[in-house]
Formats: structure tokens, C-alpha cells, sequence
């Protein structure tokens, strides 16, 4: 089995960036709470570093929501675009 | 280690070293250094210095290699400060990206290691094959020694070199 370069491999796709200034937290803070480097946090909302499954858990704990509404192997629509979604189904 | 003094010692050590490690995470003295530019700029020099210890040494020009070793301490010294240390703390202080990131610049350092290394042994086979037909002349011993120091200080300079330079934020 041939190794795939870490270019090609898959990226995760998150809002996290979103999902923090909703909340009005610091890289820092976000930081602390799940007890990595800031960077780290900055590297996970640019997409440039794939959490592993304790952080992803970590993260997804400290917002209150599934690991799967934060990550995604799939491009994320923005917040604002699946509320209007929502609100066009419910009407 | 089962010994429960053993453990707490290496609690305590950990704590210490903890403490160590926040302050040089936070540690802005040394930002001037931690641009990529600067940091790419600063390993290029080190092996420059690595390299100009090398040659003085081989041809014998004794009064360049104090100063060269002073100045290639300085700026390893300087790179290890632009990368906060973070090649030599042990796994419990760093998060996963760091311990990641650092797996890959040990794996790059053995590799460059084992380069540095046969290119030794490749230069001495083959320089004594060629003064024995007498192509050239045969390397001293000293000569070898000489070398085999500006290896050392290379292989030395090679973890935080490497993480130095592929480092994108530091």
C-alpha cells in the first residue's frame, strides 16, 4: 500500500473559527480549555493540521455540539446559509 | 517505574519542566528571530559556519576556528530560541501538532544524520583508494578528526535547524 503525501491526503473541513468568535473566545482561551498550543488552534481553523480524535472530542465538548456539526471530510456551508436553510423547511 | 519516590521525582521534574515550558511559550524576547525569513536565514548560516569550521580545520588554518565556533554557537543558540526549545521537551509539555511536527523533523534529522555520515566514509574510501594509486594525498588522521568534528557539530545543529526552517508559526 503506498503511503499518500500529506498534501493529498484528505482534508477535515471545520468551523471552528466561526464557532469561536460566536462565542466571543481567544484562540487562547479555546486553547487552554482543551490544553494545546494557540497555534495549534490556528492551525486547526485554517485547516492545516487534522485533530486527532481526543482533541476533536475535547473541541466538540467544549462547544456543546457533535463532533460532526464542528468537522467534516466535506466542505461546511456557512452558519448563516443552514439557518436560512432551516428556516425555509420549517416555513 | 514503580517505585513511588521514583514517580514522584519524576512528577516534580515534569513540573518543573512544565513551568519551564510555559514561559517559553510565551516568551516574546526573541520574536525578532521567529519570522520564517529569519529563521531560514539563520539555519543557511549555521551550516555555512559548519562548513567554513570545516575547511579552516582541514587546511589548517587554526586562528578562523575559535571565532567560527563562537559564532555558530551564537546563532544555534539563537535558532533554538526562535523555536522556544520545543525539539527537546518531552512529549507530556507539547500538544499533538508540536509532538507531530517534531516526529517528522527527528525522522528528517536521522536522515540527514545518516547523509552527513556515509559522505564521511564515502570521502575516506575514497580518498584512500586514490592516494594509493597516488592520485592525491593521503588524508592525515588529524585531517579525519577535524572532519569528523564538523559532522558532529552539523548532526548537532540538525533537529532545531530542521524545525527551525519548516516551521510555518512559531
Amino acid at each position: 500500500m503506498v503511503r499518500k503525501k500529506r498534501s493529498e491526503e484528505a482534508p477535515v473541513y471545520n468551523r471552528l473559527a466561526a464557532l469561536r468568535a460566536d462565542q466571543g473566545l481567544t484562540r487562547q482561551q479555546v486553547a487552554e480549555a482543551v490544553g494545546v498550543h494557540y497555534q495549534t488552534i490556528g492551525y486547526l481553523e485554517r485547516g492545516e493540521y487534522r485533530p486527532s480524535l481526543l482533541l476533536a472530542l475535547q473541541i466538540s465538548r467544549l462547544f456543546k455540539l457533535p463532533v460532526e456539526a464542528i468537522f467534516s471530510l466535506d466542505p461546511m456551508s456557512s452558519m448563516s446559509e443552514q439557518l436560512f436553510d432551516s428556516k425555509r423547511i420549517s416555513s | 517505574m514503580t517505585n513511588p519516590d521514583a514517580q514522584k521525582l519524576r512528577r516534580e521534574m515534569i513540573d518543573n519542566v512544565r513551568r519551564k515550558a510555559e514561559r517559553d511559550f510565551h516568551d516574546t524576547r526573541f520574536d525578532f528571530v521567529r519570522p520564517l525569513g529569519r529563521r531560514r536565514a539563520l539555519v543557511i548560516f549555521v551550516f555555512a559556519l559548519v562548513a567554513a569550521y570545516g575547511f579552516f580545520n582541514y587546511f589548517d588554518y587554526p586562528e578562523f576556528v575559535l571565532p567560527i565556533l563562537i559564532l555558530w554557537g551564537i546563532s544555534l543558540w539563537l535558532i533554538r530560541m526562535s523555536t522556544r526549545g520545543i525539539v527537546d521537551y518531552p512529549d507530556e509539555i507539547v500538544d499533538e501538532r508540536m509532538r507531530s511536527v517534531r516526529g517528522q523533523t527527528y525522522r528528517y534529522a536521522f536522515m540527514g544524520t545518516c547523509v552527513f555520515m556515509s559522505a564521511y566514509m564515502v570521502f575516506y574510501i575514497a580518498n584512500q583508494l586514490m592516494a594509493k594509486q597516488g592520485w592525491v594525498a593521503p588524508t592525515t588522521a588529524d585531517q579525519m578528526h577535524d572532519l569528523s568534528f564538523c559532522l558532529f557539530f552539523a548532526c548537532m545543529s540538525l533537529p532545531s535547524a530542521i524545525y527551525a526552517w519548516n516551521e510555518r508559526l512559531i
